[in-house]
């Protein structure tokens, strides 16, 4: 039997024996994916709780309040009598934000005095403020020409100068604005790069023997094969349950992958393969299996904040920046979502190329390593 | 063993094991000044879109040029037709096309339809497609307001409305004085988790895991002082050192940080009771760290997710933790403001405590009882 194959089956009937280490490649995986998948079940933001400070009280505020309340994304919250109040609220996560609507607004919209309406949002949730007092601020212009016109009934509005510009925005590939297809898309792929960080350092780390792996390697009989032989079945198991992710975001979900899905279940398998070199070499170097795992979940633990994904990395410090480029998982992301939103296969071939480089040097760095030990002895 | 006796002994086990040194102390200095990293520019910042300039008159210029000079915008290129534009997103050169129709200038100018602005963005990333959003609508309006109306009118032909939006606390609303409150809340939970649980992972291998009562009101108490430790320094020194905005009930925080800590402690040596050994810790709960995260309803708030999993998440410290304690440090909450959470902490710190005390000392009396009595 070839040393690849005596390593594979030995590894398979290892984790037919260990349960602990079955575990994590079937059942973490699978209770992640749920938690993942039921968080962002509803997609976008709807019905966030928003605050009135109604200064005015008048038949134009009611009108503005209205047109808050029918946005989807905004529910009414409740009046506040001042801004005090209306804080700390906000404080005790009654109400994500508030709008404050000025004395006099409808008699100032008529008399051209250029009334300020105030919304006030959490920034320490600056995600789903931001989002709530966009639309807030969307939904108080948008009711304007209606309290102008009821202002001034015998009047014809003024067309609003500005409005002459009509810009017209167009989200590609995410049109309601879901959670779901953004922060899914990047939440569980980083999720299963810890795991596999883990498991891979967990197999190997399993064959040091009195802090070396020389023995190990002089009794696999080529230590290449071997070692491709002992992180096969993690590999696979972790590509499957990607897979399994991208299947159900696009099957079951709905969402459309304007790329090539086959090109991303690659690019997942090749990154997976990475991170398993990654743990090898980790393992080779530090020689503890309890010191490659906690390295690794520094290391992929927060990959997700330096790939750029959610805030992106143009203008950050200069250790971002290049810190961002030596981790996998910021060149998987941009091959995974450059194909979902429809790049050309061209645009894939550097983080391909890239992810080639971690398996081809981590891989190698950690044989020669083990190798180098594995004479000296 | 008495309560001092595995307070002390627990302490010189964690200083003298390099796995929990590293694990609990040196770890978090670590993410103190790794973490914020990423987010040091707060905003996004320059990025790269694609102009279809078809107007080509001094008012497209001006926009482009505006747009340029946005911090959210930097234009990559300025092509002539729109296909070009095209390709040159597909090859992931640009987050977005802006596309500036023929005839916007004649438009404005004489009010007559059919011109306008397109913009296309890329909203897999929600963030950077609200960001270019944002700048170009804000772009348009400033050129509309204060080049174009006739001079006579300008006073009359305002908005008839202006609409201010201000982040309350986070003042700037920079990322960083976002995200990292909230994070650091998480650090200190699983730093605490896979430290306690390693710990009791170990003694599992070993055989000996059971303990006294004393014993294990003193291991409990040493890994909530590691907490304690952890939340006063990342709470108190590195919020200050990193620049996150601070406006904080100082007395308040102190008070419930060791609640929050036994919660994490005692949750930890829980888990770590039922592993196999010591590496199992991080093996398990290091990858529940982005998910954990997200559950506290930090970014995508607690009531948008399903009953089952608000409710579910409320069984992890964090998730409380991060509602008792962004709050106190960064809105300066009274203990009042933050009721809910912080009685909710208090249960898991009760409930935790007990649970494992059952599984870890009461189970030892018991074995112990059946042993005399065999004998």
């Amino acid at each position: 039997m070839s040393a690849f194959r005596r390593a594979l089956t030995r590894e398979v009937h290892h984790l037919r024996r260990d349960r602990w280490d079955l575990a994590g490649i079937t059942l973490l995986p699978g209770f992640l994916i749920f938690i993942v998948a039921a968080l962002f079940w509803q997609g976008p933001l709807r019905q966030v709780p928003l605050g009135i400070v109604d200064g005015d009280g008048s038949t134009a505020s009611r009108a503005v309040i209205r047109a808050l309340d029918a946005s989807p994304l905004i529910r009414f919250g409740g009046y506040y009598p001042g801004e005090v109040d209306a804080v700390r609220a906000v404080r005790s996560g009654k109400i994500m934000g508030f709008a404050h609507i000025p004395a006099g607004l409808g008699e100032s919209v008529a008399r051209h005095r250029e009334p300020v309406v105030r919304i006030l949002y959490n920034g320490s949730f600056l995600t789903a403020g931001g989002q709530v007092a966009r639309a807030a601020e969307e939904a108080v212009t948008d009711a304007f020409p209606e309290i102008a016109a009821n202002q001034l009934p015998n009047h014809a509005v003024p067309a609003s100068r500005v409005r002459r510009l009509a810009v017209e925005a167009t989200p590609l590939g995410n049109a309601p604005s879901s959670f779901e297809w953004f922060l899914g898309l990047l939440i569980f792929p980083a999720v299963l790069h810890l795991i596999a960080a883990c498991v891979c350092a967990m197999a190997i780390g399993r064959e040091l023997e009195g802090k070396s792996l020389s023995e190990w390697a002089r009794a696999s009989g080529g230590v290449a094969p071997a070692m491709a032989g002992k992180m096969l079945p993690y590999v696979l198991a972790i590509s499957g349950w990607g897979l399994a992710w991208l299947l159900y975001l696009t099957l079951a979900r709905g969402w459309r992958i304007e790329g090539s899905i086959v090109l991303i279940a690659c690019g997942q398998t090749l990154f997976y393969s990475a991170t398993a070199a990654v743990a090898a070499l980790l393992v080779a170097v530090t020689r503890e299996t309890a010191t490659a795992l906690s390295a690794s979940a520094v290391y992929a633990g927060s990959a997700l904040a330096y790939s750029g994904a959610t805030l992106p990395l143009n203008g950050g410090n200069a250790f971002a920046r290049a810190w961002s480029n030596v981790l996998p998982l910021t060149h998987y992301i941009a091959l995974q979502m450059g194909q979902v939103s429809g790049q050309a296969v061209a645009a894939a071939v550097a983080p391909m190329v890239s992810l080639m480089a971690y398996v081809v040097i981590a891989g190698g760095g950690a044989l020669a390593f083990i190798m180098v030990r594995a004479r000296r002895v | 063993m008495t309560f001092d006796r595995a307070f002390l002994s627990t302490w010189h086990t964690i200083l003298t094991s390099k796995t929990l040194l590293s694990t609990m102390l040196l770890a978090v200095v670590l993410y103190a000044f790794y973490y914020p990293a990423p987010y040091s520019h707060e905003a996004p910042r320059k990025l790269p879109v694609v102009v279809v300039d078809q107007d080509d008159s001094a008012l497209s210029r001006t926009i482009i040029l505006d747009l340029d000079a946005t911090r959210a915008i930097s234009v990559a290129s300025v092509v002539r037709n729109l296909a070009t534009a095209r390709a040159d997103m597909r090859e992931g050169k640009a987050d977005g096309v802006i596309l500036i129709s023929d005839g916007l200038e004649r438009q404005l100018r004489a009010g007559t339809p059919g011109s306008g602005i397109a913009v296309w963005v890329n909203a897999t990333y929600l963030l950077r497609a609200s960001t270019i959003g944002e700048a170009v609508t804000a772009v348009i309006q400033n050129i509309a307001r204060t080049r174009l109306l006739p001079g006579g009118q300008i006073s009359r032909g305002g908005p008839p409305v202006t609409v201010v939006k201000e982040p309350l606390f986070n003042r700037t609303g920079g990322y960083k004085g976002y995200v990292f409150p909230s994070v650091a809340v998480i650090i200190i939970q699983q730093t605490l988790l896979f430290g306690a649980a390693t710990f009791m992972g170990n003694r599992r291998r070993t055989g000996a895991w059971q303990m006294g009562a004393a014993e294990f009101a003193g291991t409990l108490a040493a890994f909530s002082s590691v907490g304690v430790v952890g939340c006063y320094f990342l709470f108190g020194l590195i919020f200050w050192v990193q620049g996150v905005p601070v406006d904080g009930n100082i007395l308040g925080m102190i008070v419930v940080v060791p609640i929050f800590a036994v919660a994490v402690a005692a949750l930890g040596l829980l888990v770590g009771s039922a592993f196999d050994r010591g590496e199992r810790a991080t093996y398990i709960l290091g990858p529940t760290s982005v998910p954990f995260f997200f559950l506290t309803g930090a970014t995508y708030p607690l009531d948008q997710m399903p009953r089952f999993l608000s409710a579910f998440s409320h069984l992890i410290p964090s998730t409380s933790g991060v509602h008792t304690f962004v709050p106190l440090n960064q809105m300066r909450a009274t203990l009042g403001d933050v009721t809910l959470p912080l009685l909710m902490l208090v249960v898991l710190a009760i409930g935790y405590s007990a649970l494992a005390c059952l599984r870890i000392v009461t189970f030892a009396l018991w074995s112990a009882s059946t042993a005399a009595a065999d004998a």
